[in-house]
């Protein structure tokens, strides 16, 4: 017995530093009502844990991994096109694949971008609200992964992609980052009319609200940062925030009727909306109690993330399908211009191309219709009509090279029936 | 034709109606659609006096009827130890044994009067009768709203629901407008995480429509008061000047809704157009609770186990209208390209008349088939306008015969 007793007690000596490392802190799940001082104290940066996670057969091949497997899935871009409920059916997809231990969203999207004296507007474009879709991809991120745990660390968003961020209860941001521009709903409803106004701008509201519902958070919050009349403060109630529509409480968010409330990660942070701010994956992974991690890598790739191939795959699919239409487009239009008899065959058969390529990615499709070129119907028009161009002209060339038998012509205006060799 | 929004018409086809030079023509937006791209309208031909009337001549005997309750009402919260025991049906509901009872999920989505009908409502209605009094029936609605001339009907077919002495829940998904209004028949809401109900106002044209106002803002109330409500939400919900606040009894939890600011707790001020979250619809009980997967919704509704089980037929018969609504919307702009360019290429009168007749007659079956969406959606002339054209078509396929025939003679 004592020998026996001896190797359960040395067991458990040795399982202590793992249990150590792997046990992560409980977290409270309520929103902390003060600052959380974790948050600010500036933790010792691990060891370039992300990077050595990131490169697993450049490990001991003994050594079992340490830590959490973390799934990284980055939205980077511009809302409705880089972000889009495809791309996010596609990490929801590969996350119950590979059932990570946690799962880390990051968000990094702006219509609008610091500039070297002001505010600029995204060369890039800006992002496109459509409501039911981005729905869907909310749905997607809360019933689909319901038992993973999920996180959100907000890298930079202005804009509808704000939403997002809201969307989730455990949420993190890079110093520096905003939650803004939601500003940006107010485009949905500016009508002149009060009563419609009123309508329109509570239903656009309501239904973006459902985000902040989503992630637990005071649609109060969510009605000042889109309608700019409203007001934001907030007050404790012992260990209770409670937000208020108005001015008058101990910390003011927002007290213009002319400007939208918008946080920066470090009020973001004081107001217990973020949970903390972290500059890099290893401070974030350390926040939440985790010394060592492991991300998970894509297989494709070993040298990269899972979520991040993804998302890189994405981005390049779209990208190629709306630059290769956009080049087809261009060609047919520069090509008709020199010589529209010469080249109508070949803008037809760039048309049917552009179609396929649009029908089958609508993230090209939307950037297409946004950037004012015709729709699927107009090409679609074209299309034909090229084609009935091209059948009268089959038709000239066959009477011409069958001479000019009045038989024929009879023949073939029977009803759709081929006038048939004899009539040639 | 009838008058829906024109903001509401799709990028689909949105003038493939007008006549152009004896052909139907296409035309295209660049625009983008607003989110509420749909809303209440009225038809030209239809009055508000007419529509009232239609409703108010239901309503005495649905009040009456309504006192009767369909069900108990449980509470906000899940009930712990009943679990939803109820298993998913294969066959639809009048196939079923008859011991258990049925749970109809019916998904409402799209524009009210279009892809929302209250056609596939009465069909669940008629499904739930055969199988006995006692059925659930739970109308899963996702809708930015639509036409006022559905109302009448949908009222009808819910109504019948309550009075078939079945327990009538709507689950909120997205329910503005028309969607709210259809939503206040069920004694019972429940919302979505996501969850958005309101915004009743009646617009045409992309402007508040004054006259009839009052009778509408009126109609809403009483709507509301048929589930159970207080008047007051509803007429917060159609007129920004109409105030909501209320307060909550703290020993009996009771709320009382006030059309002023009196109340504790503010709803909706002078400037603003109620439209209910979930979290604020629950704080105030107009919502029964929060659910966003049916299994949660079940145990929210207190559905015993054992007794019930979830019929698939409702879910078939919004499938089966949805899949005809898109279908639809693919080919009649293919149609409308026939009958404008097909067969020109051939040089061949004939042919060309044979391809426009044959998408005419196409078109007018798609009419039969799906109305809503040819008027409304994708607004295509009205089928004795495309009868006309028809006869025309056909009349000078047959001259053009005889001419044939006579310089072959």
């Amino acid at each position: 017995m004592a020998p026996m007793r001896r190797i359960t007690l040395t067991l458990a000596v040795l399982a202590l530093p793992l249990l150590a490392f792997q046990a992560p802190p409980k977290k409270d799940a309520t929103k902390p009502a003060t600052k959380p001082a974790a948050t600010k104290q500036t933790a010792p940066k691990p060891v370039a844990p992300a990077k050595a996670a990131a490169k697993p057969a450049e490990a001991a091949p003994a050594a079992t991994p340490a830590g959490p497997r973390v799934y990284v899935a980055p939205f980077k871009g511009i809302w409705g096109l880089d972000i889009h409920p495809e791309l996010c059916q596609r990490f929801v997809d590969d996350i119950k694949a590979k059932k990570p231990d946690l799962v880390v969203f990051t968000l990094d999207s702006q219509d609008l971008k610091e500039g070297f004296y002001t505010a600029e507007r995204n060369e890039d474009g800006s992002g496109v609200f459509e409501d039911d879709s981005q729905r869907r991809m909310l749905k997607l991120l809360d019933e689909e992964l319901r038992g993973t745990p999920t996180m959100m660390w907000v890298q930079d968003s202005w804009g509808y992609s704000t939403l997002l961020a809201f969307a989730f209860k455990d949420m993190y941001m890079k110093p520096g980052a905003r939650l803004d521009g939601l500003g940006r709903v107010a485009e949905r409803y500016s009508i002149e009319d009060p009563q419609v106004l009123a309508k329109f701008r509570e239903a656009v509201v309501g239904i973006a609200n459902g985000f902040f519902e989503v992630g637990g958070y005071d649609i109060m919050i969510g009605r000042a940062m889109m309608i700019a009349e409203l007001k934001l403060s907030a007050s404790w109630k012992g260990r209770d925030l409670v937000w208020t529509q108005d001015a008058d409480g101990t910390w003011v968010v927002d007290g213009s009727e002319k400007a939208f409330a918008a946080f920066d990660a470090d009020t973001a942070e004081d107001l217990g909306l973020a949970d903390g701010s972290a500059s890099d994956l290893g401070e974030l992974m350390f926040l939440r109690g985790f010394r060592e991690f492991q991300v998970v890598p894509s297989e494709q790739d070993p040298e990269m993330g899972a979520g991040e191939r993804i998302g890189a795959d994405w981005h390049r699919a779209w990208n190629k399908a709306f630059d290769t239409a956009e080049e087809l487009w261009q060609d047919a239009r520069s090509k008709l211009q020199l010589d529209a008899g010469k080249y109508t065959d070949l803008a037809k058969r760039h048309y049917e191309k552009i179609v396929d390529l649009l029908e089958k990615n609508d993230a090209a499709y939307t950037k297409w219709r946004m950037t004012r070129h015709p729709d699927l119907n107009q090409l679609k028009d074209q299309i034909e009509r090229w084609k009935q161009e091209q059948i009268a002209r089959n038709k000239a060339k066959k009477d011409n090279q069958g001479g000019s038998g009045t038989g024929g012509g009879r023949g073939r205006r029977g009803f759709g029936s081929p006038g048939g060799p004899g009539g040639g | 034709m009838g008058a829906a929004d024109a903001a509401s018409v799709p990028r689909a086809v949105r003038a493939a109606a007008e006549p152009n030079n004896g052909l139907l023509s296409h035309s295209h937006s660049f625009t983008h659609d607003l989110p509420i791209k749909r809303t209440l309208t009225m038809n030209s031909k239809t009055t508000i006096a007419t529509l009232l009337a239609s409703l108010l001549a239901l309503a005495p005997t649905t009040v009456a009827q309504s006192s009767k309750p369909a069900s108990a009402k449980p509470s906000s919260t899940a009930k712990a130890g009943t679990k939803p025991g109820a298993k998913v049906a294969d066959q639809p509901a009048v196939a079923e044994s008859q011991e258990k009872k049925q749970i109809f999920i019916l998904p409402l989505e799209g524009t009210v009067g279009i892809q929302l009908r209250a056609k596939e409502m009465h069909t669940i209605k008629d499904m739930a009768n055969a199988a006995g009094p006692g059925q659930i029936v739970i109308i899963k609605i996702n809708s930015n709203g639509g036409l006022v001339l559905e109302t009448p009907e949908i009222q009808a077919a819910l109504m019948g629901i309550r009075d078939g002495g079945h327990r009538l829940v709507a689950w909120i998904e997205k329910a503005i407008s028309g969607g709210a209004f259809t939503a206040m028949y069920a004694p019972e809401i429940y919302f979505m995480k996501t969850g958005t109900m309101g915004s009743i106002t009646r617009i045409a044209g992309g402007g508040w429509v004054e006259q009839g106002a009052q009778e509408w803002e009126d109609a809403v109330a009483r709507t509301c008061e048929m589930g159970g409500r207080s008047g007051y939400v509803g007429r917060a919900m159609v007129h920004a000047e109409d105030l909501l606040s209320y307060d909550i009894d703290a020993e009996t939890g009771k709320v009382t809704f006030y059309d002023t600011l009196e109340g504790v707790h503010e709803l909706s001020n002078a400037k603003e157009n109620l439209t209910f979250n979930a979290s604020n619809a629950l704080a105030c009980k107009f919502s029964s609770g929060t659910a966003d997967t049916l299994n949660d919704l079940l145990t929210a509704m207190g559905v015993p186990e054992g007794q019930y089980e979830v019929s698939v037929a409702g879910n078939k018969v919004f499938e089966k209208w949805k899949r005809t609504c898109e279908q639809c919307e693919k080919e009649v702009p293919e149609l409308f390209r026939q009958y404008q360019l097909g067969g020109t290429g051939t040089g061949d009168g004939m042919v060309v008349l044979g391809k426009r007749i044959d998408a005419i007659k196409k078109l007018l079956e798609w009419w039969k088939k799906a109305p809503e969406m040819m008027r409304y959606e994708i607004r295509v002339p009205e089928p004795e306008q495309l009868e006309q054209q028809l006869e025309q078509l056909k009349y000078q396929q047959q001259q053009a015969r005889k001419q044939r025939d006579g310089a072959g003679n």
